[in-house]
């Protein structure tokens, strides 16, 4: 009996222990914030938006250790339905018409009134420990196009980071993830705009489109 | 007892309270005085917003005639041309963004003539800890840089650049035997705001700036 009771108490001191140091945070990021109307006029190219399903309930788990503390927080990002905003936000600021397509084509299936299908994929999220320079995330998209035949022309990999002072910011650690990741995304969102024409296999299948 | 709690501030100010500066200024006053109307000061990075809001005030205060469009108001303004990630880094990438109509429209809807880039930092190292059980105390070294380019939208030039920085040593202490509390700020941020607020002004009056410092 005495056994079980000291069993009992140590793993409650333990318990307590790991609990005082550790914080565990759910973050689930819905919204992008909102975006200005582009200087932009959309291109006119009928595009298929494919969403995988990793990518439409993509989550991740990032491990934070605070400098000179001993806190560590254990943040589960979910950021699926935040994916798929932001890319319905945007493709239609960009292309004159945008269709959701449920597959990838593939063989002999041809789909009809697309002329280009994008399927965007998380490549990495990651928050960094916090250091003397700030706090930052990093997202980065691969965004795969393909002809309507199915055949993949090329992938292109985006960037986006979000950074904040860390001693200017006080703020809770849900509010910190969901706003640095949103401005993450935004910068995402603009270098799809402005570079999306640039791609150079893009630039050759689509330059007339591009030029004007 | 007055004159020995002066002593010890006067010393602890004479060690702590100069700030260093390093100045390169590349601004040319000549050709650019008067020009213009409607300055955007612009943070390229969200987190440089305090220095460019800095600068603003103090430019605001001496050149009452120029009218300032806030650079948040700017960046949305230019969706999505401005973007930390997007924003033209050089001269020849601003005269392409500008061949784009849209772009060049909303730049003259907005009217603005001048753009400021500013980006900054504010770092403290070799912080350093003492005392024991009477007096306790800190220094750490400061370091306040501010990096400045000058964009003149109407000819599509680069006017020039300032980069600043201010270096110092913020400490603080107490003691109970004699008693006193010294805190010394070293006012990094505010010397590299003012010396920059400053150069951009001696440029857009036609003032000539003292040399590098």
């Amino acid at each position: 009996m005495k056994k079980l009771t000291f069993i009992s108490f140590s793993l409650f001191v333990s318990i307590s222990l790991f609990f005082s140091c550790t914080k565990i945070n759910n973050i689930e990021i819905n919204d992008i914030g909102n975006y200005p109307q582009p200087l932009f006029e959309p291109l006119p190219i009928k595009v298929g938006v494919y969403y995988g399903n990793d990518f439409a309930t993509f989550e991740t788990t990032q491990k934070v250790k605070i400098p000179n503390t001993d806190l560590t927080y254990i943040d589960h990002v979910k950021m699926g339905k935040a994916n798929t905003v932001l890319f319905d936000t945007i493709l239609p600021m960009v292309f004159e018409k945008v269709t959701h397509v449920l597959y990838l084509p593939k063989g002999s299936d041809h789909m009809r009134n697309v002329d280009l299908i994008i399927e965007p994929a998380v490549h990495s999220y990651s928050i960094p420990n916090p250091t003397a320079d700030g706090v930052y995330i990093h997202i980065v998209y691969d965004i795969n196009f393909y002809l309507p035949e199915g055949e993949k022309i090329s992938s292109w990999r985006i960037e986006g980071t979000g950074h904040a002072l860390i001693q200017i910011e006080f703020k809770t650690e849900v509010t910190a993830v969901t706003e640095l990741t949103q401005m993450a995304m935004r910068q995402v969102a603009a270098k799809f705009m402005t570079d999306f024409c640039k791609q150079a296999d893009i630039k050759k299948l689509f330059y007339k489109e591009c030029s004007q | 007892m007055k004159f020995k709690l002066l002593c010890i501030i006067f010393i602890v100010s004479f060690m702590f309270g100069c700030t260093k500066s390093q100045i390169k200024d590349s601004l040319n006053a000549d050709s650019h005085a008067n020009q213009y109307t409607t300055v955007t000061i612009f943070p390229i990075n969200l987190t440089d917003k305090e220095f460019a809001e800095c600068v603003q005030e103090k430019l605001k205060h001496d050149l009452q005639y120029l009218k300032f469009l806030q650079g948040d108001k700017f960046r949305e303004a230019m969706f999505p041309w401005f973007e930390p990630n997007t924003a033209p880094k050089n001269i020849e990438e601003l005269s392409e963004l500008l061949t784009k109509p849209l772009v060049k429209k909303r730049i003259e809807s907005l009217g603005v003539e001048l753009l400021i880039y500013v980006s900054g930092y504010t770092k403290e190292t070799e912080q350093e800890q003492w005392g024991d059980q009477l007096t306790i105390g800190f220094s750490a070294k400061r370091e306040t840089r501010i990096l400045v380019t000058v964009w003149d939208l109407k000819e599509i030039v680069r006017v020039g650049d300032t980069d600043i920085s201010f270096k110092g040593t913020v400490a603080g202490g107490y003691g109970i035997i004699p008693p006193f509390i010294y805190i010394w700020p070293a006012l990094t941020e505010s010397n590299a705001c003012n010396e920059t607020a400053e150069r951009i002004s001696n440029c857009l009056t036609g003032k000539d700036s003292s040399a590098d410092k």
